[in-house]
């Protein structure tokens, strides 16, 4: 459980530094693209934090 | 320092310094750490799923592979390098006590470099059979 939700931090903070340079590359400063840009990282962090669970359960389930 | 009427340039009064008196030296390196995570992040996973449930015996076997061990040396430098100055830049940021401050930020780089090479002498050890 503790895992999980630290896979979730670093994924969480992963997504959010590609915003980051998504930034610093200097796009995405329109009110709606900063909107989208930030929901993404949220779903993108919750969506591959799942992603790596369910992958590790089904290769090292087993083990 | 120079007042309104210096004839120094706004640039050159700002050049070097910053809150931590050090420029944009922790900026850029907090922007390398970051990419080279990024592009670490991957095989690392794999790396970790791959020691998923392993004994002692496999995750050595797994760790003796050099490209699997330096890939996961490059991780550690970068992740507790980007770990030290993320927190630093929060201590600078947010403890206004002086004497405060700089013992803070001494005992985050203790942790951070304690961090690594706990970490890196775990790596050499196991890739190393032992």
């Amino acid at each position: 459980m503790i895992v999980f939700g630290y896979t979730w931090a670093l994924m969480h903070h992963l997504c959010s530094g590609i915003r980051h340079f998504v930034w610093d590359l200097g796009y995405g400063f329109k009110a709606n693209e900063r909107e989208a840009l930030t929901w993404g990282a949220l779903i993108a962090g919750i969506s591959l934090t799942v992603l790596v669970w369910i992958i590790a359960y089904a290769v090292g389930g087993g083990r | 320092m120079s007042g309104p009427s210096s004839m120094r340039t706004p640039l050159e009064r700002v050049r070097g310094l910053g809150s931590a008196h050090t420029g944009t030296s922790d900026f850029w390196r907090q922007r390398l750490t970051a990419v080279a995570m990024t592009l670490l992040i991957v095989p690392v996973i794999v790396v970790v799923i791959m020691l998923i449930g392993r004994n002692h015996a496999g995750a050595a076997q797994i760790l003796g592979s050099i490209p699997i061990a330096i890939i996961l040396l490059l991780f550690i430098v970068a992740s507790t390098w980007h770990m030290k100055i993320g927190m630093q830049v929060v201590i600078e940021d947010y403890i206004h006590n002086e004497k405060l401050k700089i013992a803070s930020v001494m005992a985050n780089n203790f942790f951070c470099v304690a961090v690594a090479l706990a970490s890196i002498y775990a790596i050499l050890k196991l890739s190393s059979g032992v």
